[in-house]
């Protein structure tokens, strides 16, 4: 049988698990900018109609009753990818685990 | 004399091997975990299309200044459609419920929109920025299940 490092195997499981977590970061990062930003900008939108006379008050409360739903629902986003991130994290490192495993068996026992 | 410490795990880096035949298999195999819903085409597909209507609806309403009473199927179509898409959502149960839950605001959404409409034509931007948070909150969520079942992103 070979030898299975665990210190090596350990590492390796660690980068496996970190760069599946980074792939989910690096998209979700610019999701949640762009969304606050937009945030942000509607509420100007709201506020400049509003001095306008294109929103009117029923419809500017109903309006920030929306963006506070909207809010949520990006918060909900970011949560469930935090999820997704730690499912391929493990699983990734479950990969490097089950790799080592066979090569130190020398058969595919997993 | 070989340090404690050492000794202790010389004999750990064997004393696996014959574990490993036993345990490690009932561990790994097959455990690769799953939390999130796998990734889902026709949610996706159907998202977008239900995020271009509203989209095209609301630039009308805003250079019309389209009454309520004359738009009410668009309302109509659009639960229709969100409820659709919650059914399909709640097959994959609790491990959708990310997704279960913006559809259910998403509903609500359209239902605030509908009042809105009700209270004066819906001029201007702010209501389509506000659906697209909607819609982008769970396109993104399918992007990311998409990344995580290994599928490449359409190529635009």
């Amino acid at each position: 049988m070979e030898e299975f490092d665990v210190k090596t195997v350990g590492t390796a499981a660690f980068e496996a698990a970190a760069a599946a977590l980074k792939v989910h970061i690096d998209k979700a990062h610019p999701f949640l900018q762009a969304e606050a930003k937009k945030m942000a900008e509607t509420g100007l939108q709201i506020a400049d109609g509003y001095t306008k006379g294109e929103i009117n008050d029923a419809q500017a409360k109903i309006l920030l009753r929306m963006q506070s739903n909207a809010s949520q629902s990006v918060l909900t986003a970011v949560r469930t990818i935090g999820m997704i991130a730690a499912q391929d994290a493990i699983n990734a490192a479950i990969g490097v685990v089950r790799e080592a495993v066979n090569k130190a068996v020398g058969i595919a026992l997993l | 004399m070989r340090p404690r410490n050492v000794a202790c795990w010389h004999s750990a880096r064997f004393a696996w091997r014959p574990l490993l035949a036993v345990f490690v298999p009932a561990l790994i195999a097959g455990c690769a975990i799953s939390l999130v819903a796998p990734y889902d085409e026709a949610i996706d597909k159907q998202l977008t299309e239900l995020h271009l209507r509203t989209r095209v609806f609301l630039a009308k309403m805003s250079a019309t200044r389209g009454a309520h009473g004359n738009n009410i199927a668009f309302y109509r179509e659009a639960h229709a459609s969100v409820a659709v898409l919650l059914s399909r959502a709640k097959l994959y149960g609790d491990k959708n419920k990310g997704t279960v839950d913006n559809l259910n605001r998403l509903d609500a959404a359209f239902t605030d929109l509908e009042e809105a409409h009700r209270a004066g034509p819906l001029v201007g931007p702010a209501y389509a920025n506000t659906m697209d948070v909607h819609f982008e909150s769970l396109l993104q969520i399918e992007l990311h299940k998409k990344f995580s079942s290994g599928v490449a992103a359409p190529k635009t």
